[in-house]
């Protein structure tokens, strides 16, 4: 009897908990089209940035120019589709190419939800699992991090072709010729009418992560479906980096507030893939048959991505053969554990690691001044942090020379911070100018007010790599006279409680990313310091208030000329340089990992910033 | 009896109202609940304020306690902020199906494996078995379940297939379903469970064949297993009946005071074995400031922790005839 009630008990757990996994896997509906990869400044927790999305206090939306949609274009969901977009034959043909099978990846962090305009594109992953694989951009990134015209565009807008323009008034005028043979997967044709409702759904959506560029936006003409012609009240140099995801009027409309949509599901796609479900224990792709870009069919049959969270399950399940292949984050021993069939490619990265310095720290017991922050900049070997922080992952890690915000592809990242080496005679210099002293040799140095030269300085507890340089940096600079305070939180409590409320540091680790080709303005906008005043708004993290940035960082984003920008953009590192409001220190590996017996074809896009994961309608499976 | 569960419940129920209202203060410390409202300059001041609002932020900590406690009491988890507003109760249900079903099939069979092992080590007390037993059985206690967790997934995910020359592993090492199955698989679940049930066994096993012998040793000198025996009853009847069922008392109080704390206290386990239960619901969202999980996850942790002691005790009175829950004072004057 007693046994007969366990059973019964055992059953009942066994369909309950089936059951909710049932829920989870329920195929959505499937439906056509997609979108592309959006462009990552998302913070990560965990690759941890900073909140770089979020930003500038914008207008009410009504004052951002018209919300009708416009009058005369049909909804595009209304239009004829293009021959091509829905060609059964060439379809067909297409899937004959297809060497079929399952392709199972490993995702380190799960989303929590998959609206790709609220707090749910805030993980990198959403990025790098979901939406790249499903919605369409504008200009999309190369796998050199090199802007180029996406397939949903005839041509690049540039001068030459008219798609550039800049009016005696001033305004700019940016013009997407956009591709006729463009469609979503349920064959509605890409339109401007869905250019135009991307860019009212930034701004319109309840909580939207980011309005950067958008709100500067003055109207989009979309009277002409496969013309939209964007204008601005003035020129907008890093205009590449808008529409990274382009959203479906006809699906998602005519309410450009679609904060509640799209929770767990984009039913519709515009890129290689269609989302067959996705839940808490799995995210299914299947082929977009009506892609219009051939050579961007997928190859396999299916794409099943699980998550991964633990590294060491990770590396496992990929030795096992469970999953083929994993983006997991550099980590310790990579190299010697990745062995037999596991293959590998490490190095490059878009993640920035350095020591971030907020000026308005409200725990500073003394003003942080320029002289002090060059003076710790003078203290460190940042050759040996380096090797220290990733000597393990990689072979010859790359010390960052340049400022934060630096996209480290093309000629951004110049040798700016490169005079600074471990130096005690200047590091003596700088502080005796203002006053400090070393009344002990061996000691720390003292200001007039008889405070010691002790910095708190925060990182995530718990990440082995951050403490690991916390440990060795505290070592490094004793002989300096410099002592470290460390305080550490949990992700959560840093990037979500401290660090958009300025309440941290003076000193802080943290990686951050940065678009490959970043509106700047944002960065060293003086206005965009967060302070309590204007509600914590804006992205001047480190309360870095300099005009002389501020009005450098605003002449680069109205710069369209890349030469004369480029200028300019080295005029501001060399002016940060020279200020320190963060130092440099290393570039953070990305590390794709596959199993060799299994799948092939995957590291063209290791080092993007669509993540490892962005080209798998190109891989195979084995056998 | 009934009055006894009365009592205790009388003595409970404050208790958890204090642990409650310490959760509710600590988690907002932790992780503020308008952080994801307070952080985004495009969330419309309404939107903010009717937020605040519907959770009674703009009143007194008592009150707004109330209101939680109101709402957690009827099942309204209120909706995640991080989740983009979704429900917060589909998640909670999810996780605490699955960490129930791990949990029942570990202790299930821990308590089939320890009672086994304790009971054949007190009857063969000083032998090889009993040596080995205690042995591997410390053993047990010692083995971190990180660590065990790891060796398990590389010996039957990877070794053992490999030394078999089969290609597949035997075993799947993590999640609940393979990749790719969609509905319902009784035989695909419980290959899943198999692992992270190993892992978790293999420290309560430990546990529970020490306290069962540790029983069955005082239990097998009581005067009425001898009176037992000078009745001529056989051996077998004598261990079974009269033995095992006095012994079984402290074990099982043990196994229920285990489920409770076990509900939330796999965080590891399931972290390693990719196990979506309750401990890895709880860790993603203090990781992630994600109040409104946060709460309803620990809340329903010291339920299960109080609510199983309960039992633990209902049960002691049910298994053992010594005990007369209630009475006590009665019996112990008649003495």
């Amino acid at each position: 009897m007693r046994h007969r009630s366990i059973s019964i008990i055992l059953t009942l757990l066994l369909v309950a908990a089936a059951c909710g996994g049932e829920e989870e896997t329920e195929p959505a509906t499937p439906s056509p089209s997609g979108a592309t990869p959006a462009t990552t400044d998302q913070p990560d927790e965990d690759r941890d940035s900073t909140t770089s999305e979020s930003g500038e206090s914008a207008p009410p939306a009504d004052d951002r120019g018209s919300a009708e949609p416009p009058s005369p274009t049909e909804p595009a969901g209304t239009g004829d589709a293009p021959d091509d977009a829905t060609a059964p034959d060439d379809a067909t043909a297409e899937a004959s190419d297809r060497s079929g099978g399952e392709l199972i990846l490993a995702v380190e962090q799960w989303p929590e939800c998959l609206n790709p305009v609220t707090s749910c594109a805030n993980s990198t992953w959403m990025i790098w699992s979901v939406a790249t694989h499903l919605l369409p951009s504008l200009m999309e990134l190369d796998p050199d991090n090199a802007y180029r015209p996406s397939p949903t565009l005839l041509e690049e807008p540039t001068v030459e072709n008219g798609g550039l323009a800049v009016a005696d008034d001033g305004t700019f005028t940016l013009t997407y010729r956009l591709n006729p043979e463009a469609a979503w997967s349920d064959g509605t044709p890409f339109t401007s009418t869905d250019v135009w409702f991307t860019w009212r759904a930034r701004l319109d959506t309840e909580g939207s992560l980011s309005t950067i560029g958008y709100e500067l936006i003055s109207d989009i003409d979309a009277s002409d479906p496969h013309t939209a012609v964007v204008t601005f009240p003035e020129s907008y140099a890093p205009w590449r980096d808008l529409f990274g995801f382009v959203l479906p009027a006809h699906a998602l409309g005519p309410d450009t507030n679609i904060a509640g949509k799209w929770n767990d599901e984009i039913p519709i796609s515009g890129g290689p893939w269609l989302q067959e479900s996705w839940g808490q224990d799995q995210h299914i792709l299947v082929p977009n048959d009506n892609y219009w870009v051939p050579e961007r069919r997928p190859l396999v049959d299916r794409v099943v991505m699980v998550p991964r969270e633990d590294t060491d399950s990770e590396v496992v399940a990929l030795q096992t053969g469970e999953v083929m292949a994993a983006f997991p984050q550099p980590f310790p021993g990579a190299v010697q554990r990745l062995t037999g069939d596991l293959e590998f490619i490490g190095g490059g990265g878009t993640y920035l690691e350095g020591l971030w310095i907020n000026q308005n720290a409200p725990d500073r017991r003394f003003e942080v001044t320029r002289n002090i922050r060059q003076a710790v900049a003078y203290s460190l070997d940042r050759e040996l942090i380096a090797a220290v922080a990733l000597g393990s992952i990689i072979e010859d890690p790359l010390v960052l020379q340049c400022a934060g915000w630096n996209p480290t592809v093309g000629e951004w990242c110049a040798e700016d911070f490169a005079h600074y080496t471990q130096d005690l005679g200047k590091v003596a210099e700088l502080l005796t100018e203002e006053g400090w002293t070393r009344p002990d040799p061996d000691g720390l140095w003292v200001n007039p007010d008889g405070q010691e030269l002790v910095l708190q300085w925060n990182t995530v507890a718990g990440n082995k790599r951050r403490e690991d340089v916390q440990a060795l940096v505290s070592e490094m600079t004793a002989p300096f006279g410099i002592g470290w305070e460390i305080i550490n939180y949990d992700p959560g409590e840093l990037f979500q409680n401290r660090l958009p409320v300025m309440n941290f540091g003076p000193v802080a680790l943290y990686a951050s990313s940065t678009s490959p080709d970043p509106s700047v303005q944002s960065l060293y906008d003086i206005e965009g310091i967060p302070t309590e005043a204007n509600g914590f708004t804006g992205q001047n993290f480190t309360a870095y208030a300099s005009q002389e940035a501020s009005d450098l960082a605003a002449e680069i984003d109205r710069q369209v000329d890349a030469t004369a920008r480029l200028a300019l953009v080295h005029e501001l590192g060399t002016l940060l340089a020279t200020d320190v409001p963060w130092i440099p220190l290393y570039l953070l590996p990305n590390l794709l990992v596959w199993n060799s017996s299994l799948v092939e074809g995957p590291g063209a896009y290791t080092f993007s910033v669509y993540g490892g994961f962005k080209d798998i309608y190109d891989w195979r499976v084995i056998g | 009896m009934i009055g006894y569960a009365l009592r205790r419940l009388a003595i409970t129920v404050p208790v958890l109202v204090v642990i409650s209202f310490g959760t509710f203060w600590a988690a907002g410390e932790i992780s503020s609940p308008t952080a994801q409202l307070t952080l985004n300059p495009r969330i419309s001041p309404e939107a903010k304020q009717a937020y605040i609002e519907l959770l009674g932020l703009d009143r007194p900590l008592h009150v707004q306690y109330g209101k939680w406690l109101g709402n957690f009491v009827t099942g309204d988890f209120g909706t995640s902020l991080v989740k983009n507003g979704q429900d917060v109760w589909p998640f909670v249900e999810r996780a605490l199906a699955n960490t129930l079903l791990l949990v029942a099939a570990a202790v299930s069979l821990s308590l089939l494996i320890g009672l086994a092992v304790g009971t054949i080590s007190a009857i063969r007390q000083g032998s090889l078995w009993d040596y080995t037993s205690v042995g591997v059985s410390f053993l047990g206690i010692s083995i971190p379940v990180f660590w065990l967790g790891l060796m398990l997934q590389l010996f039957f995910g990877l070794y053992l297939a490999n030394w078999l020359g089969v290609g597949p592993p035997l075993l799947p090492t993590a999640g609940i379903y393979s990749p790719g199955q969609q509905g319902f698989d009784l035989l695909d679940r419980v290959r899943h469970l198999v692992l992270p049930t190993m892992a978790l066994s293999l420290q309560l096993v430990a546990v529970y064949s020490r306290y069962m012998r540790a029983s069955m040793l005082e239990v097998m000198g009581a005067d009425y297993i001898r009176t037992a025996r000078s009745k001529g009853l056989r051996e077998r009847r004598v261990v079974v009946r009269h033995g095992m069922r006095s012994a079984l008392v402290p074990v099982t109080t043990q196994a229920a005071i285990d489920i409770g704390q076990l509900v939330g206290g796999l965080i590891v386990t399931e972290r390693v074995f990719q196990y979506p239960g309750m401990g890895v619901l709880f860790l993603d969202a203090l990781e992630g400031g994600d109040y409104a999980v946060l709460l309803p996850t620990v809340m329903i942790t010291a339920v299960a922790v109080f609510g199983l002691n309960l039992a633990a005790d209902l049960l002691y009175g049910v298994l053992d005839p010594r005990v007369r829950l209630g009475r006590g004072r009665r019996v112990a004057a008649r003495g």
